[in-house]
């Protein structure tokens, strides 16, 4: 195994392969952690909970049924969809996408890994509000 | 058809609250063209974590032209900022002749949501500028809330 920050220099730049990056998540996984890599360990978590794959199961094709039950069927996926849509209105959907000098991706796993190099360069260079409240009043 | 509109309407929200501001110009390549920036738009539980619900940045090097731009059009979405949350605007200059400017502040709140722009210039000894820009919409109460959110271990 690579270097572990090695490793976490190459997934921030994106470079990391599938392996690698499973490799990543098992070490954050773990209890002890160095004081240097603390702080990433709850990302590293949260991407490891995304990219376990995902299964799909065939549909199986339904039977004809009598009119009564076909009418019920009907009047139940519209009462669905409406409920569906509703919830989705109020709970948007998910969409993800990166466009990383004009070449898109839509993987969530990619689109994060930049949401988050750029949210920790906000905050590395964010100002530091709650010192600049101190230092204001300080005094009183 | 009408669930289709309404997951329409409810990704358009999002866009059309960003697309009203003045910022939207950048993220949409006016000042710099897409092909030179790396620009991230995300909507959904992933950014649940940060009490957000959407997310946009743009990371480019810019020259220093397209950099005033940038810094003005920040400045006209900047005087609609809420003064009743917290804004602030730092400079710093590292070891390596860095110079970087950062600047925070909140939007009045929409439907219910509050949102957030940051600026960030990293300006280097040989005049090229990094520029980092990025909106953000959500129940996160202000940005110092968000800031420890993001860097909660």
């Amino acid at each position: 195994m690579k270097d572990i920050h090695t490793l976490t220099n190459r997934f921030f730049d994106g470079l990391t392969t599938p392996d690698e990056e499973q490799q990543l998540y098992d070490y954050f996984a773990a209890a002890d952690l160095p004081d240097d890599l603390r702080p990433l360990k709850q990302m590293f978590l949260d991407l490891r909970a995304v990219a376990a794959p995902c299964i799909t199961t065939g549909v199986a094709h339904p039977k004809r049924q009598p009119h009564g039950l076909q009418r019920l069927a009907v009047a139940a996926a519209v009462i669905a969809a409406v409920g569906l849509s509703t919830v989705l209105h109020f709970c948007p959907s998910e969409s993800y996408e990166l466009s990383l000098y004009g070449k898109i991706y839509t993987d969530k796993a990619t689109v994060m890994r930049e949401v988050t190099r750029t949210m920790y360069v906000a905050t590395d260079h964010a100002p530091d509000v709650d010192g600049e409240l101190r230092q204001a009043f300080g005094n009183y | 058809m009408l669930c289709t509109l309404w997951l329409l309407l409810s990704a358009m929200s999002a866009q059309a609250q960003s697309a009203a501001l003045h910022i939207s110009r950048i993220f949409d390549g006016g000042v710099v063209s897409p092909e030179r920036m790396v620009l991230t738009r995300v909507s959904g539980k992933a950014l649940a974590r940060y009490q957000l619900s959407y997310y946009r940045s743009a990371r480019f090097k810019a020259t220093a032209t397209e950099a005033e731009t940038v810094a003005a059009l920040v400045a006209k979405d900047k005087a609609l900022c809420d003064r009743n949350h917290l804004s602030a605007q730092t400079v710093k200059r590292n070891s390596d002749g860095i110079r970087t400017e950062s600047t925070v502040f909140a939007l009045p709140p929409e439907k219910r949501l509050n949102r957030f722009i940051s600026l960030i210039t990293q300006k280097d000894a040989q005049g090229q500028t990094l520029v980092t820009l990025i909106y953000m919409e959500g129940t996160v109460k202000d940005v110092r809330q968000l800031g420890k959110l993001i860097n909660k271990p």
